[in-house]
């Protein structure tokens, strides 16, 4: 993704205005009297969010101005679709100012409409996503980027924001260890930042660290790095800071990609999951278990609840899936077939006997699903245990 | 073009809390480390870095001239020689590594070393008490800190070193950054020279001076849907649970013939094929067999182990597989798991079976023994199956050192042939 000048200059004085507001927040953690720090440290977070907004801002400017033929124009586009059936009306505008000038409804109902769109957005970008998967895949197996704190802290942030959304971890008190109290703060300063936009800047500030260090070792010897040390350049983690000491407590950097491993093993055939397009936002919902997004969309007209994905899963099979007994209750109500089958032949209930959802299957079970369904292999949910499962469940008597 | 680099002009006192709390972050400049930079190992800092061939860093000593009374403490604090064997301190022990060892970086998971592996890692052959070292606060008595050594046998480069394995260094969470974590490495050597040790071994997810090398680790998931539930992993967002829980579903029996329990007849042929296949990496332990049957025979709940008896040739052991529990606490407990039980890999050896094929088969007995996750870090010839059977890449890097030993090259992970636990 080509970068601009305004856009770096401004990513560059949020990322310096994160680092003041870092340093600050400590210094004002400290026990003492010197409360107008805290000043500061509003104040940073505030320049900070001020500069990432603008050069966010500039960037949209300079999308709009380059708009035309190029595969950003078709994602556009696509953003414009209403997206089959999460809302029905004709054409949803895709920004909230659009949305100003043509929403019929009350201003309440407008950002709710925001909220829709911004909650399904995440998926929705394929390139995007692609191009985030690579650039975390880079980071997680780099061992050659000389990163400073800051950098790192704020790729940190951004992976955070990017994966899971606004920060809802507690904060860490400074007890228990500063690292994880600056790591808290990067992440939590980025706000309400989409996770799409925080894709997008991770996949930049990645590229930027890279050019800069092919830059500095071309160059060498300029006095900043001129340490050269492998010691000190080691962990390229860009997630892990490293608490102090260890045997250190490790996690999977990246949620595990069925389709990529897939598509090693069988020679690439298949390709990952992020070469299949955008995720419906009605389905996305369901996934998440939004129960609240699905009766907002509801309330904008029928949904298609026949509308499956690029695997024929329905909006059921993937509320089975995550065991979200709320939305699937409000999609069988609403009239979702409960035998749909995906492209295996399976049904949703043979998800929920699957993934051991003892009320999942009792729900589908009593909503007349089908125990006996054979899928491609033959299995029935019956076969996977969904019979015993709802029973077992806390509510069957 | 705004440059990262170019930033902080702040106030000089700010700028200098800034610093400090950055502390064990750092990478954009080697950072000062005003103890390491004292000990005899390798420096971060190519200036101080003392050259000379590779082995010992220090002059040679001997125990003589070793300082016979303990360094000394606060006024509030003492030393303590700590008995894991000894019930109640066995439970003070656990009860402070429990609550203030490692976490992860988010502080959702920390390390629950059981009371029996404590007793079994801390308690090698030759183990000596006084190695086992906690600081009391006077008059409470309460437990505060904690750090060990075991004597060990390793192998680096070719050259046999009695040193001492050093771990469970902790530090109550109330009493960080007060310098104390120095007093007690300075205080363990000190024992361990008393005993004529002038070496140890050292593993810690941080970068101190200096890493001999740095090995990664990978995660195996054997029961995803847990690992979702406490948040240990995420489900790729296109992906099903269903789907997922397919993708890593192990067949229900391990499939190489004669795989089976290690019993003590097999310590003498374990004993054996590991020193074989262990002297071909630069820094690996030496079993003897007594070792063997302490660190390597099965023990429930704390290590696994099992040989392959060829089918062929009945009493023939041709290779052989273990891991070690070490469960987790989720602190944010969720959907009703208040443990994360985590598998360790440890030391595998594949004689005659194709070490796959063989990890493969740990992965079930692991699975059957109801760990959720597997972890493995890319060290010996694990490399070669991580990705075949299925391991996501870690955030967690573990730095290996050496004290008092000099090398030249850092070592790649293929050349490390040690676990500590
Ligand atoms: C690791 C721990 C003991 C450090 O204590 P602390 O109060 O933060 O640090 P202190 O002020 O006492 O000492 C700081 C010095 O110890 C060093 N240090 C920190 N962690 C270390 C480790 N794991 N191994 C060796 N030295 C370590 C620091 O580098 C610093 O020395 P330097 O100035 O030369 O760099 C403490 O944070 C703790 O108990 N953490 C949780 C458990 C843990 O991670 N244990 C490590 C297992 S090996």
């Amino acid at each position: 993704m080509p970068s601009d000048a305004e856009r770096l200059a401004g990513v560059g004085v949020a990322v310096a205005a994160v680092g003041l507001t870092t340093a600050a927040s400590f210094y004002a953690s400290r026990p003492g009297p010197k409360r107008w720090t805290r000043w500061l440290f509003v104040g940073g977070a505030a320049a900070a969010y001020g500069a990432y907004s603008l050069a966010t801002w500039l960037e949209d400017q300079k999308n709009e101005a380059a708009r035309g033929g190029d595969v950003r124009d078709a994602l556009e586009t696509r953003k414009k679709e209403t997206h089959r059936g999460a809302v029905s009306s004709a054409d949803v505008p895709s920004s909230s100012d659009e949305i100003r000038a043509s929403d019929p409804e009350p201003p309440a109902r407008r950002s709710q409409m925001d909220q829709l769109l911004d909650a399904v957005a995440d998926g929705y970008d394929d390139d995007l996503d692609a191009d985030f998967d690579r650039a975390a895949k880079f980071m997680a197996s780099t061992t050659d980027l000389r990163l400073t704190n800051d950098q790192k802290l704020r790729v940190y942030a951004l992976f955070k924001q990017a994966t899971f959304g606004r920060c809802d971890q507690p904060k860490p008190r400074l007890l228990d260890g500063l690292a994880r109290h600056a790591k808290w703060t990067a992440w939590n300063e980025l706000g309400e930042l989409s996770r799409d936009d925080a894709k997008e800047a991770y996949v930049e500030l990645v590229a930027e660290l890279r050019r800069r260090t092919e830059a500095d070792e071309g160059g060498d010897g300029d006095g900043t790095a001129g340490d050269g040390d492998e010691g000190t350049a080691v962990d390229g983690e860009g997630d892990a800071l490293g608490g102090l000491g260890g045997p250190v407590f490790s996690r999977p950097r990246m949620p595990f990609d069925v389709g990529d491993a897939e598509g090693d093993a069988e020679g690439g055939a298949e390709g990952g999951a992020e070469s299949i397009g955008a995720m419906d936002p009605l389905l996305e919902a369901c996934r998440r278990g939004d129960v609240e997004s699905l009766r907002r969309a509801a309330n904008f007209g029928p949904l298609d609840l026949r509308l499956a994905d690029e695997c024929g899963r329905t909006a059921l099979h993937w509320a089975a899936d995550g065991g979200h007994v709320q939305v699937a209750t409000a999609l069988i109500k609403m009239g979702a077939d409960v035998d749909a089958v995906d492209d295996d032949g399976q049904t949703a209930l043979h998800y929920a006997a699957t993934c051991e959802r003892a009320e999942m299957c009792r729900l589908l079970l009593e909503s007349g699903a089908d125990p006996d369904a054979e899928d491609a292999d033959g299995d029935t949910p019956n076969a996977l245990g969904a019979v015993g499962l709802a029973m077992r469940s806390p509510g069957a008597d | 073009m705004a440059d990262e680099d170019h930033e902080r002009p702040a106030p000089s006192d700010l700028a200098e809390e800034a610093g400090r709390s950055f502390a064990g972050m750092s990478l954009d400049d080697v950072k000062d480390h005003a103890f390491w930079e004292t000990q005899p190992v390798g420096q971060l800092k190519p200036e101080l870095d003392k050259s000379g061939p590779e082995g010992p860093i220090d002059d040679p000593m001997t125990v003589d001239e070793v300082k016979k009374e303990g360094y000394h403490l606060p006024p509030s604090f003492e030393w303590c020689t700590c008995d894991v064997t000894d019930k109640k301190v066995n439970d003070e022990v656990f009860e402070l590594l429990d609550n203030n060892y490692v976490e992860d970086d988010d502080a959702m998971f920390r390390f629950q070393y059981s009371r029996e592996f404590l007793k079994w890692v801390l308690q090698p052959p030759g183990y000596v008490k006084d190695w086992h070292l906690g600081v009391r606060v006077v008059g409470t008595g309460k437990l505060v800190a904690f750090i060990t050594g075991v004597p060990a046998k390793l192998s680096v480069k070719g050259k046999k070193l009695d040193l001492a394995e050093i771990n469970f260094l902790c530090i109550h969470k109330k009493l960080r950054s007060k310098r104390l974590a120095p007093m007690l490495i300075r205080e363990i050597t000190r024992r361990i020279n008393l005993s004529g040790i002038w070496q140890a071994a050292y593993t810690a997810g941080v970068v101190l001076p200096k890493p001999i090398g740095t090995a990664r680790y990978w995660h195996r998931s054997l029961n995803v849907k847990k690992l979702v539930e406490i948040g240990f992993t995420h489900l790729h967002s296109r992906m099903t649970m269903s789907q997922t829980i397919k993708f890593f579903r192990l067949d229900k029996k391990p499939a190489t013939p004669g795989i089976r329990p290690m019993e003590d007849k097999d310590v003498p042929a374990v004993t054996a094929l590991l020193n074989n296949y262990l002297k071909k990496f630069a820094v690996a332990p030496v079993f003897d067999e007594e070792e063997t049957r302490h660190h390597l025979s099965m023990r429930d709940g704390v290590v696994y182990s099992y040989v392959v008896e060829d089918p062929d040739k009945p009493g023939k052991i041709t290779d052989f597989v273990s891991f070690y529990s070490l469960p987790s606490t989720v602190i944010q407990s969720s959907g009703g798991h208040s443990t994360l039980r985590a598998a360790y890999s440890y030391y595998n050896v594949a004689g005659k079976a194709d070490l796959t094929r063989l990890m493969e088969d740990a992965l079930i007995l692991a699975r059957q023994k109801d760990f959720d996750v597997f972890n493995c870090l890319d060290l010996m010839d694990n490399a070669q199956f991580l990705k075949d059977l299925k391991f996501g890449i870690g955030d967690g890097n573990l730095q290996y050192y050496l004290y008092n030993w000099r090398l030249h090259n850092k070592l790649g992970p293929g050349d490390i042939g040690l676990v500590l636990t």
